[in-house]
């Protein structure tokens, strides 16, 4: 790698690809067009084909929408927290990851809309001053979580687009079909002055520093959706810290699990090396004994709180009906990840992508556990038949959601560098001028 | 750096340190057996609480910087290290405390029945001596492995040979490059083992000794509250430290503006985080609004106690906020320096706050003499033991491979912030 060959290694992505790369395109768009004939179906139909029945009037899709949020969430912590923390890996995933959440955000964005009855109204949920005399409960955390999402796409969106600022500059002089045109406009005559990377330089720090927050606040304001309540099993001061560690526990998964295919497409293996995977499964195990601690601590706490209500949520959790998700999702997020405590199966790519691929399980189940299994046993025993199993077309949508991520995040990657050409020449800019051998030993 | 024997303050100091220490004993033990025992009982609690927690944290912070394999703060990962040297002492005054436990547990005489498998005090006293002595064993194995090879450097090269306990500690000394490569590799274990020992350990803590002292009250955070609120008073202290380092260890090489504004960043980061802790009980709890979970915070916050509430809450959280976004402060070493106390002191406040008005049922707020002076007295048998840690053991990590001169930092050439 040297700095003559990072722009041609990393635009290579942006020629025609081979014919793995459009498999995977085409086995992405089938999954999107099923979920979307299902939920034109739906929209048809009526809510009914959803399963839906009381109590439980949230089920897979607010589970989708919560598991979509998270997987977000590890983007920006590698684009915004890790840099300023000055952890210079970063750098060879960073972009990667920063597509994956505003993709993944969009994703999310989607099921409010297929979740409510009249999908044709959603704009009823924003928040303005209207004719119709309509106006919001600020007092609902469902309008939190309007305001909470909307600035995370807004701020990840345009986090995505400064870095990408440059390298669609790089692009622009290199490819020479259509895309040309699109690369003039996207790249707003970027020159490469010297004004104009001070400029860039200042304001991708102040971005960091935006988007730090919002790590932490986006997924605590979706974990008040259902701690708000006073619901057993979802009445928890832990929840917003637990939430966030969850988002990016997956987030991080699904970053490995795009990352391992995507290497091996592109061949980008001397960019993203063992080392950046090694790093990611240790932020991975971190992020796992924290989902596991609040497991623990939550059981613990629905004991010691001497609440029958409590106690019968919890135990129901683990004996009740659904306690076949609540096992495998123990067995995904907590047992499986500590594998990743052994250097040989954290440096070992095909273990680390099986692994990724249960975490992704684990924490759908998880979303779905506390979902379905705590709407299931409420105050009301007369409630308690646990009626609700998903149906096909909810099964439809969430596949179409990961056929609508999947094909957004291919086209991403062969139409914009996937690697930051800028921070990779800068990282290596700083690692040849801070040359460690030349301290002397301090005694 | 200093070298290794020189006194890090002087006699006359330490013999103050020993005689604080002498008072305290004398104020609490007065406290328990002719005054208001209760008030005597919860001091040492708070100060338990609050000196152990600082003792742990040094070693937290020295273990994260080796799991994280951060360059910027090497210099002060002794420093940081020191405070271990208090962890004994607070396990002596652990034992106090589980000796005198029905006199100031409030679940010893007013029972609640569904929680006696948890709060009984064969298994209270059980849980929280082994807890500690796993907590503490591991963190002092950690702290061994990364001063060992430092004082067998100094040995080894003739400039400091060892005497005494540190003598001790090189036994079977096999070389410098042989022992380097072990303590990484040992502490580079131990690292994880100390962070995750220590999220279980002080979860347990902030259950038996604040969260179970209102029995009826319950928070499934109560644990990551507590040990987040201690390590912001731990990097408060490290902030503290680092710039009376500089000055008086002559670590002005080792330690610069750009070493101090990161323990400041630092610090801002947890300051924000103790209130995202809070925050996230509260805004839940008030929500919730169930008698049984609002109690604990509406006798904190209306009545006699809600100043000192607001003072806490300002003291951790709204002053260092706004303070620490200037990085002239946080460069500074008066600047930090200053606001890390303000931090400190809120600390031990919110400690206090968390604890007696559990305990304490008569009128007012309890902060008096006998708080005063037991207070004193820990503080001074934390200080002496800080002290002599330094002046035993080599004031810089030497073998360290991260280690690095300030001008080697990464902002002193960085074009960021230029």
């Amino acid at each position: 790698m040297s700095f003559a060959t990072i722009n041609d290694d990393i635009l290579r992505t942006l020629r025609p690809p081979g014919a793995l790369y459009y498999a995977g395109l085409a086995l992405a768009l089938v999954a999107l067009s099923i979920g979307v004939l299902a939920f034109l179906y739906q929209a048809r139909t009526g809510m009914g084909v959803a399963g839906y029945e009381h109590p439980i009037l949230w089920g897979v899709y607010i589970t989708n929408f919560v598991f979509w949020v998270g997987i977000a969430h590890s983007g920006t912590l590698i684009s915004a927290v890790l840099f300023l923390f000055r952890a210079t890996w970063r750098t060879a995933v960073a972009r990667a990851a920063e597509a994956m959440t505003v993709i993944a955000v969009a994703t999310a964005g989607l099921f409010p809309i297929i979740h409510i009855g009249r999908p044709w109204f959603f704009y009823w949920l924003i928040p303005y001053p209207n004719e119709r005399g309509l106006w919001v409960n600020f007092r609902s955390p469902l309008v939190w979580d309007l305001f909470a999402i909307g600035t995370y796409l807004t701020v990840s969106v345009m986090f995505l687009y400064l870095g990408l600022l440059p390298d669609i500059a790089a692009a622009r002089d290199t490819i020479t079909d259509w895309r040309r045109r699109v690369y003039r406009v996207l790249s707003l005559g970027w020159l490469g002055t010297d004004r104009q990377w001070r400029h860039y330089m200042a304001l991708y720090g102040f971005f960091a520093a935006l988007a730090t927050p919002l790590v932490v606040s986006v997924h605590s304001v979706v974990s008040w959706d259902f701690a708000m309540s006073i619901l057993p099993g979802w009445h928890s001061t832990i929840f917003a810290p637990y939430f966030v560690a969850g988002a990016i526990f997956s987030g991080l998964a699904m970053v490995i699990t795009l990352l391992v295919p995507m290497r091996r497409i592109f061949k980008l293996e001397s960019y993203i090396t063992v080392h950046h995977f090694e790093n990611l499964a240790k932020l991975m195990l971190m992020t796992s004994l924290i989902v596991s601690y609040a497991y623990v601590v939550e059981f613990f706490i629905a004991w010691y709180s001497g609440s029958p209500f409590e106690q019968g949520t919890f135990y129901d959790r683990m004996f009740g009906q659904y306690w076949a998700y609540s096992w495998t999702m123990f067995t995904c997020n907590v047992g499986v990840p500590l594998l990743l405590f052994s250097k040989a199966i954290r440096t070992n790519l095909r273990a680390l992508f099986v692994i990724s691929i249960f975490v992704n399980i684990g924490m759908w189940l998880e979303r779905y556990v506390i979902i379905v299994s705590s709407l299931s046993h409420d105050f009301d025993p007369a409630n308690w038949s646990g009626v609700y199993s998903p149906t096909w077309v909810e099964a439809a949508i969430t596949l179409g959601a990961f056929g609508l991520f999947f094909t957004l995040f291919l086209l991403f990657v062969k139409n914009f560098p996937a690697i930051s050409i800028t921070e990779m020449k800068e990282t290596m800019a700083q690692s040849t001028k801070a040359d460690r051998g030349a301290w002397p030993d301090p005694v | 750096m200093i070298a290794v024997g020189t006194p890090v303050v002087s006699d006359d100091t330490r013999r103050l340190y020993v005689g604080a220490g002498v008072v305290g004993a004398a104020a609490f033990l007065y406290g328990v057996f002719l005054g208001d025992s209760i008030r005597a009982w919860q001091s040492l609690l708070v100060n338990f609480l609050f000196f152990g927690g600082l003792a742990q944290a040094g070693v937290v912070l020295s273990a994260m910087m080796q799991v994280t394999s951060s360059r910027w703060g090497r210099a002060l990962k002794r420093t940081a290290e020191a405070t271990s040297a208090f962890l004994p002492v607070s396990f002596v005054l652990l034992l106090v405390l589980l000796a005198g436990v029905s006199d100031w547990a409030p679940w010893v005489h007013a029972p609640v029945e569904a929680k006696q498998a948890w709060l009984n005090i064969p298994f209270f006293v059980t849980r929280q001596i082994l807890g500690c002595l796993l907590l503490g064993g591991i963190s002092l194995a950690y702290v061994y492995r990364s001063v060992r090879p430092d004082i067998g450097l100094l040995d080894q090269s003739g400039e400091h040979a060892a005497t005494g306990f540190a003598r001790h500690l090189i036994a079977g000394w096999r070389g410098i490059d042989e022992e380097r490569e072990t303590a990484q590799r040992s502490q580079g274990r131990l690292a994880p083992a100390v962070l995750i020992a220590y999220a279980w350990v002080f979860t347990l803590v902030a259950f038996d000794f604040f969260m179970s002292l209102d029995p009826h009250w319950f928070s499934s955070l109560a644990g990551g509250y507590y040990f987040i609120g201690n390590l912001f008073a731990g990097f408060a202290f490290l902030a503290v430290t680092a710039v009376w380092a500089r000055e008086r260890l002559q670590l002005t090489t080792y330690i610069g503006p750009h070493q101090l504004h990161d323990v400041g960043k630092l610090l801002f980061g947890f300051c924000i985080l103790w209130a995202y802790m809070f925050w996230s009980q509260y805004l839940v709890i008030w929500f919730g609004d169930l008698p049984e979970e609002t109690e604990f915070i509406a006798h904190r916050m209306h009545g006699a106690w809600a100043p000192l509430a607001w003072t806490v809450f300002a003291m951790v959280f709204v002053i260092p906020f706004v303070v620490l976004l200037s990085r002239a402060v946080k460069t500074s070493p008066r600047g930090l320096t200053a606001i890390a106390c303000v931090g400190l002191v809120g600390m031990w406040l919110e400690r206090f706050i968390l604890v007696s008005p559990s305990l304490w049922h008569g009128d007012g707020v309890p902060l008096g003499v006998v708080e005063l002076l037991v207070t004193v007295g820990v503080l001074g048998l934390f200080a002496w033991c800080f002290t002599t840690f330094l002046q035993t053991f080599p004031v810089l990590p030497l073998s360290d491979p991260r280690l690095e001169p300030a001008s080697a930092h990464p902002d002193a050439h960085d074009v960021h912030t230029e």
